[in-house]
């Protein structure tokens, strides 16, 4: 811009002449490097800063208070009073204001700094451009060069994912530099209009809804306008009625598990049925009663088969109700039904992947830690003439989490 | 004491009912005598370390130099260290050869780490605790018998038996009180079978009776088939599916998103 241009009115806030006229401090756009233009006496400053008070446009960068992330600096008293007359002064034909940097508190128009300075700016800018460049460039090396099928889902999704990154991330980071570096700092306000309509619509509208009762014969027509209420009262009806699909109540249902006495363990993944010794010390075993489906009918029915080294199970209840240290619990969490098999041998504890119940397996299944409230249920087992594993009896409680019923 | 048996049995003829069944009665004690005396000359006796085998013998003095301060000599066990008898050939191969042994801290999980002896240590020493009793021995077989098993059958008895604890691709999870079951990824498959057989630390044991032989390669197949899988995001995020991706997702994704929002509002 030519030095004529300097005192022309950029806007039409500035054109009405007002308290712009201070923000406009009188800046060289060209030659010297910029320096503050101030008004305010040395003596001025230092009070505002002793008092911690807002601090006017002129005060220089280095004199103001840091910044903190996240807070707004409160408007200086000048910033302030362009926002007051703004909205009382008439607006531009779209109700744009625009209103110079300086009156908010900014620094100087970028555009008026140290030419030397300019043009760093503008070469960091154009790196970045450059940098945007590079990565797409990488994008399609990568692509075209990198065997495909080796590379897919490792170095190839490094490569084509970070050059695009550093692509993006340039041209973004290049364009607000250049916006805070190079653009001038002009805040514009646009005032919002009315939300309501204009009362003449409103009456229209009225006028609409009022002549289309008036032909429907909402008034006259009693027949008509009293089976329309029936019609329409009767529609909750259909929602109210599917409440009733949330019985009936489940009955015996929870308490049966598919095992019934002399019925053999077979492996839940082979099918095939358990002898006596197949279970190595240490061992565990899903199995499920022999002929079983994948039907609702068994879905409580897993159960965990566990070998202790002689001597290693600790409850008489549970020593009793197993045969040769091998034991028989469910595998159905009693807190929230989760299948739970993470045993550990040492330790002999059963823990629970969903909630961290932990059983311990060598004492009844007694709860050690988490929010499982029962221990779990004891399959009584024993061996048929032929060496297989049966059980003795169904489950003598419930298995799994409880229930209303449940007792 | 053996010569008075020995007279009065010479003139038991001579004795009154009495006095010869007193002498028989030496008589029997004389021949249990005898027996034990040859039992305990014949016998192998505890030191069934006397093996001629040389293996054996390099294995017992390395055991004897590296393992015998934790778990006693002739592998008998101590406060700090369990027994080795009866542990096999196939436990020394998987601890030894996995880094966990010699144990380098007590903790709740011996982890894997550097492997501190050479392969023809780990033999020798597997050989000489192989001799102190019965035990699963090193499974020998070799790549082309795991990569022709059934990869889905193997997949389908891992989910079963080994997902719980080991994830369901093989990335390893906690269990209680600061033990966990580890990643898979860098197990070989004799390592895997190895496993298996003998139940490492709290691992349960899975014989050859409950999961055969062939289905226990069909596993290791699986194992190997998911690990050698790419994964198309460039990482794998433990594998555990849509649970950690949304997790990294959204706290990751969305919350840099975040971040930098407040800090555009900030600046301007």
């Amino acid at each position: 811009m030519s030095d004529e241009d300097k005192d022309a009115p950029r806007t039409a806030a500035e054109a009405s002449g007002s308290v712009f006229e201070r923000g406009k401090s009188p800046q060289k756009r060209t030659g010297e490097p910029r320096t503050t233009g101030g008004t305010s006496s040395a003596k001025e400053i230092e009070g505002e800063v002793l008092a911690g008070g807002s601090m006017g446009a002129d005060v220089p960068a280095k004199m103001r208070t840091a910044r903190k992330i996240g807070r707004r600096k409160p408007l200086t008293e000048t910033a302030a009073a362009a926002q007051e007359a703004m909205f009382t002064r008439p607006s531009d034909e779209d109700g744009t204001h625009a209103v110079p940097a300086e009156a908010f508190g900014l620094e100087h128009d970028p555009a008026q700094v140290d030419p030397r300075e300019e043009k760093f700016a503008e070469l960091q800018v154009s790196a970045l451009f450059g940098l945007a460049a590079l990565g797409v460039i990488g994008f399609v090396l990568g692509f075209v060069l990198m065997d495909f099928h080796r590379a897919l889902g490792r170095d190839l999704n490094f490569v084509i994912g970070g050059s695009f990154t550093v692509s993006l991330l340039g041209l973004g980071a290049g364009l607000v530099l250049w916006a805070k570096k190079l653009l001038p700092h002009d805040k514009a306000v646009q005032e919002r209009h009315d939300f309501h309509s204009p009362e003449e619509e409103e009456l229209a509208a009225e006028d609409v809804f009022l002549k289309g009762a008036t032909e429907m014969g909402l008034g006259s027509r009693k027949m008509l306008r009293r089976s329309l209420l029936g019609a329409a009262a009767l529609l909750p009806i259909p929602a109210v009625l599917m409440l009733r699909d949330l019985g009936p109540l489940p009955g015996r249902s929870l308490r049966h598990t598919g095992w019934k006495p002399g019925i053999r363990l077979v492996d839940v993944e082979t099918k095939l049925p358990i002898k006596l010794g197949d279970i190595e010390i240490g061992g565990i075993a899903t199995v499920m009663p022999d002929g079983f489906d994948t039907t609702e009918h068994y879905a409580l029915a897993p159960t965990i088969l566990i070998r202790f080294a002689p001597g290693e199970i600790r409850s008489k209840k549970e020593a009793s109700w197993g045969i040769n240290d091998h034991v028989a619990y469910s595998k159905i969490c009693s807190h929230a039904g989760c299948p739970i098999s993470l045993y550990e041998q040492q330790t002999h504890h059963l823990l629970c992947p969903c909630h961290q119940s932990t059983f311990d397996m060598a004492d009844d299944a007694n709860v050690i830690f988490g929010p499982a409230a029962r221990r779990l249920p004891q399959l009584a087992i024993e061996v048929d003439p032929e060496g297989y594993f049966v059980a003795q009896k169904g489950y003598t409680e419930p298995v799994g989490p409880s229930f209303w019923e449940r007792g | 004491m053996n010569a008075s048996p020995t007279s009065s049995s010479r003139v038991a003829g001579r004795l009154s009912a009495r006095r010869r069944s007193l002498a028989s009665a030496a008589f029997v004690g004389v021949v249990l005598g005898v027996l034990g005396m040859l039992y305990a000359a014949l016998a192998p006796g505890g030191q069934a370390s006397t093996s001629a085998d040389p293996a054996v013998q390099r294995g017992r003095d390395l055991y004897n130099q590296g393992c015998s301060s934790c778990h006693g000599f002739a592998g008998v066990g101590a406060r700090r260290a369990p027994s080795l008898i009866g542990v096999g050939a196939a436990s020394v191969d998987f601890q030894v050869g996995t880094g966990r042994m010699p144990l380098q801290h007590h903790g709740p999980e011996a982890p894997r780490s550097r492997v501190r002896y050479s392969q023809q240590e780990i033999l020798d020493l597997a050989a000489y605790v192989a001799s102190l009793g019965p035990g699963p021995g090193i499974p020998q077989f070799n790549d082309a018998d795991w990569q022709k098993a059934d990869t889905a059958y193997g997949g389908s008895l891992f989910r079963t038996n080994c997902a719980q604890c080991h994830n369901f691709a093989g990335s390893g999870g906690d269990l209680t009180y600061g033990k966990y079951a580890p990643s898979l990824s860098k197990s070989t498959p004799r390592q895997i079978y190895e496993a298996m057989v003998t139940g490492p630390e709290n691992m349960p044991v899975f014989g050859d009776k409950q999961i055969t032989p062939d289905q226990k390669l069909a596993i290791i197949n699986y194992v190997r088939t998911i690990k050698s899988q790419a994964d198309p995001g460039g990482a794998g995020l433990g594998r555990v599916g849509p649970v950690s991706e949304t997790v990294v997702g959204w706290l990751a994704g969305i919350g840099i998103l975040v971040i930098v929002t407040l800090w555009i509002g900030a600046r301007a």
